[in-house]
């Protein structure tokens, strides 16, 4: 999950509060722009201040050209190299926000705050993949499902499963089962109510 | 104030009455133009004729003529396209510029050249490159009365520089696979008239540059799609159809009884996708100051062949412009042929050739970029004390009445 050279998801474009989008090449798209990755990004003028995110959506724009192409009967192998690794074609990673935190002497964000940052990052600052102890320590509290069931506009049943399949592989062997029937109880207080989505929820996390 | 469409529907209509009378008196030209077309008169007769044309006692004939020697072909003749070479390079260039701006307190221009190289045959990631370069000395931007150089001018420089950049590239890929072909997106005849500033030396750059493609053993081909102008052949076709007495007194400058119609109305239909016309050049003073000029000879005399271009979706007529050290090299015109018909079957629908269209990409200077420039360069007048001019009263009114008209809309708020 932390390979150095595989760590920046991207810049920021544009952000608020809530969330955040950045943009990155073609050609870097990647393991660190998978559904449901915690991605974490210093706030406005406060390089210690963090915001945690969650990836929910990945969209790799198109032009006319593109368009063209993909009406021909076959693509010649050298424009499609040409296309993917050197025309400017643009990827926006959207981010929903949920926690923020300050980063420790090694540079990690631990113990962060469930909630949504006091302020949004910055345009053009790098945006990167969490380290797995960030992960594990930022998913010790169940407090960030509600941000994420809650919010508008987002695939959240998915994208709350994701996020845990996705975080217990920052958990050693032995607990991630413990973790997931954990986080799963969480959901089934929030989503008591709502018994299809609680069970359609309670299915993808099935270990 | 937008359009009041309702007020031209009325002319709209007449339009299209009119419309229809043309392309009645056009398909009636064209059946002649293909009828002489298809029953050229013999060799011999049109050698006569050209002579004639070419006489001191005829002027004014810019129609095609067959080329002499070994590289004839019949006025008539089509070929389809011949088999692609198994490897070759393809090279294009574009160039795109921003005006000097008399308004502004310093005068500058900028023109950027984007070029492409397409490795045919090879399984490479393809090449590209832009050179984009600032011009400010006063020297460049000013006549010699001190006067901010016309765009007519910065034009011909940027021809100058986008056939220079071919040609470094070209002699720079002089050692990858053969054969070369160098792709310039405009016809190859330039010429520049006296009021553009330093227009003798442009000249002699842009022979220079043909000079440089021509050593690096690049075959140079200038390709004009759509050309919606040229009546080269329309012009020979009608000299054909006179006596000499007859095109001694006749207006050649024009196409006589086939007046209106153009070499691309011909050849749209008769050419099928992939097919080209016979290599002809044209009668013109400037072709031959090309011929025989200072530095040039006999290998730059430009000719030209039109080209049924297809994607298998689509087809579009293209002239191509071909120096003569290409026409006179049966293997370089047939492999130049072939390797424009597959490169314009590679962008979808769309029949043009590919690295043409990514050489435009890479030029091209949107409006954008050319904002971010004036910001940049008015961040470096504001800190030697120089207030720019942005906009004067009469931009910054026209900015403000046409600026996008806002809508009171109270749902949406925040959100990413």
């Amino acid at each position: 999950m932390q390979d150095t050279e595989q760590t920046v998801v991207g810049r920021v474009l544009r952000a608020t509060t809530r969330g955040f989008a950045c943009g990155t090449h073609s050609r870097r798209v990647g393991p660190p722009h998978d559904f449901g990755a915690f991605v974490r990004v210093p706030i406005a003028n406060d390089g210690a201040c963090c915001v945690i995110g969650l990836i929910y959506a990945v969209e790799i724009k198109d032009d006319q050209l593109v368009n063209e192409l993909v009406m021909a009967d076959g693509i010649d192998p050298n424009v499609l190299r040409d296309q993917r690794e050197n025309r400017m074609v643009p990827v926006e990673i959207d981010v929903l926000n949920v926690g923020y935190g300050w980063r420790d002497g090694r540079g990690l964000v631990v113990n962060a705050a469930h909630s949504l940052p006091p302020r949004p990052p910055m345009s053009l600052t790098d945006v990167e993949l969490c380290a797995a102890e960030e992960v594990y320590d930022f998913t010790q509290s169940c407090d960030f499902f509600r941000l994420v069931l809650n919010a508008p506009d987002v695939p959240s049943d998915d994208l709350l499963a994701a996020a845990l399949r996705y975080a217990a592989f920052a958990y050693p062997e032995a607990e991630r089962y413990a973790f997931m029937v954990r986080s799963g109880r969480h959901i089934a207080r929030l989503l008591g109510s709502d018994l299809k989505r609680l069970s359609h929820v309670l299915a993808l996390i099935r270990p | 104030m937008a359009l009041e469409f309702n007020k031209i529907v009325e002319q709209v209509h007449k339009m299209s009455h009119m419309l229809d009378a043309l392309d009645f008196d056009l398909g009636a030209r064209l059946a002649v133009a293909r009828e002489r077309f298809a029953n050229p008169p013999p060799l011999r007769v049109i050698r006569e004729r050209v002579a004639l044309v070419q006489s001191p006692q005829v002027s004014g004939y810019r129609g095609a003529i067959p080329l002499n020697g070994p590289a004839y072909e019949p006025v008539n003749a089509i070929y389809p396209a011949p088999p692609p070479p198994p490897s070759a390079t393809i090279i294009a260039a574009d160039g795109s510029q921003i005006y000097p701006n008399e308004q502004m307190p310093f005068h500058y221009y900028l023109i950027n050249v984007g070029l492409f190289v397409y490795h045919h045959g090879a399984s490479r990631v393809p090449e590209q490159l832009t050179i984009p370069r600032l011009a400010f000395h006063k020297d460049h931007v000013h006549d010699a009365r001190g006067r901010v150089i016309s765009a007519r001018t910065v034009d011909a420089r940027r021809t100058v520089r986008e056939m220079q950049e071919l040609g470094r590239l070209a002699w720079a890929k002089r050692g990858e696979a053969r054969p070369l072909i160098a792709l310039y997106d405009n016809h190859l005849l330039f010429g520049v008239n006296a009021d553009v500033v330093g227009h003798k030396a442009i000249m002699r750059a842009y022979m220079g540059a043909l000079v440089h493609l021509h050593d690096a053993g690049a075959l140079l081909a200038g390709y004009v799609d759509n050309p919606v102008r040229s009546r080269v052949v329309i012009r020979l076709l009608y000299l054909l159809s006179l006596s000499d007495d007859e095109a001694r007194r006749a207006d050649l400058s024009s196409g006589g009884d086939l007046e209106g119609l153009k070499d691309i109305h011909l050849f749209n239909s008769v050419l099928r996708p992939g097919e080209r016309s016979a290599i002809m050049v044209q009668n013109s003073p400037r072709n031959l100051a090309y011929k025989a000029g200072e530095g040039g000879g006999a290998s730059y005399e430009i000719a030209f062949f039109y080209l049924k271009t297809s994607s298998g979706y689509q087809s579009s007529l293209a002239r191509v412009d071909i120096p003569m050290w290409v026409a006179r090299d049966r293997r370089a015109v047939d492999e130049l042929h072939a390797l424009l018909v597959a490169q314009c079957a590679m962008q979808g629908r769309n029949p043009y050739p590919y690295a043409l269209t990514r050489a435009d990409e890479l030029a091209v200077v949107t409006g954008r970029d050319k904002q971010k420039l004036e910001d940049m360069i008015n961040v470096e007048l504001r800190k030697r004390g120089v207030e720019p001019v942005r906009f004067t009263a009469k931009e910054w009114g026209k900015a403000l009445a046409r600026s996008p008209k806002r809508k009171h809309d109270m749902g949406k708020a925040g959100g990413v």
